[in-house]
């Protein structure tokens, strides 16, 4: 039974072609060389292109094969071209590029997301409660809330240690066991801080 | 060569080893406690701590016998101190300054130290008994 279904002729599977989702027309604004940063000015044309073009495609699949393409790149095959996007996106000067291009697309792209907030929140066809969180959000935005920590660091009552007579009748006897002039003791102690008077319920009426 | 019975080494080896930080920190305790502008919270501090390190072989008397360390000492306890300002600076500088010929050294700019350990030889020869 065994050798039955071993012996039977497993029908090759179709190879699967997927779709070539996206052109590969450029679709990238190539900015002037002043606009770009020491990273991207490293690198030659086809890789700035590169990089860009990898920012501007929609993060689908063969993308990086796409951007491959766009900045001119040829291989005899879409696996060589695919490897050659692999090495692009590996190399160390590519990785600085794209380091250095991320927090300007981030920025431009949080100002379109706002944009989108503003759509929502000015739509009257988007359910109220939607609506409301985008207020929310763009409240928030508008009028961040601040904050002010003020700390204060005081010694209390443990910490202190007045002076009283008993204080100094304490440095006096150990200044006199442990070997030191117990008279230099408590004046230096009554120098640092005035000798303190016990306060009594009497005295303070 | 064994150390003559009155050197400073022989002197030192009357006592064991664990007690060599109790005796750098009474004499650095003490010279702290020459200072005017110690808070009355610290100098108690101090004090206490000089008079807690009389306990076993080191005796109250030996303690009291121990004179502030000099400018120097205080220099080289400094020093090692800065070894290692994290956590284990104590563990670190004591390490150092206990070792043989660091510590012959610290009771030969201390030679009160030296005295000190000299009045705790009997108890130190009942304890080894």
């Amino acid at each position: 039974m065994s050798d039955a279904v071993t012996n039977e002729q497993v029908p090759a599977r179709p190879k699967r072609h997927r779709r070539q989702k996206y052109s590969a027309e450029p679709i990238a604004t190539v900015p002037d060389e002043e606009d770009l940063g020491p990273a991207m000015l490293a690198l030659n044309e086809r890789q700035r292109l590169f990089v860009l073009e990898w920012h501007a495609s929609p993060d689908d699949y063969g993308h990086a094969i796409r951007a491959c393409k766009a900045a001119g790149y040829a291989a005899s095959s879409e696996a060589a071209l695919r490897v050659r996007a692999h090495q692009l996106l590996h190399s160390a000067s590519i990785q600085r590029a794209l380091n250095e291009l991320g927090p300007k697309v981030l920025v431009a792209d949080g100002f379109r997301s706002i944009a989108g907030v503003v759509a929502i929140a000015n739509d009257p066809k988007v359910k109220p409660e939607t609506r409301l969180k985008a207020h929310a959000i763009l409240i928030s935005h508008a009028f961040p809330l601040q904050t002010e920590h003020k700390v204060v660091v005081e010694k209390t009552p443990d910490m202190v240690i007045l002076a009283t007579e008993a204080v100094l009748a304490r440095i006096h006897a150990l200044a006199s066991q442990v070997g030191l002039d117990p008279i230099k003791q408590v004046e230096a102690a009554k120098m640092i801080e005035d000798v303190a008077e016990e306060v009594t319920d009497d005295a303070e009426r | 060569m064994m150390p003559n019975g009155d050197s400073d080494e022989a002197v030192i080896a009357c006592i064991p080893a664990g007690f060599r930080s109790s005796l750098i920190g009474i004499a650095m305790a003490k010279k702290w406690l020459q200072g005017d502008d110690l808070s009355v919270a610290d100098r108690l501090h101090h004090l206490e701590f000089v008079r807690s390190q009389a306990f076993g072989v080191l005796t109250a008397e030996a303690v009291a016998a121990i004179e502030p360390a000099s400018d120097t000492f205080e220099q080289i306890f400094t020093e090692a101190m800065r070894v290692n300002p994290g956590d284990n600076q104590c563990e670190t500088a004591f390490g150092i300054l206990d070792r043989d010929e660091i510590f012959a050294d610290l009771v030969r700019l201390n030679p009160s130290i030296s005295g000190a350990i000299r009045l705790c030889r009997g108890r130190s020869a009942a304890a080894r008994e």
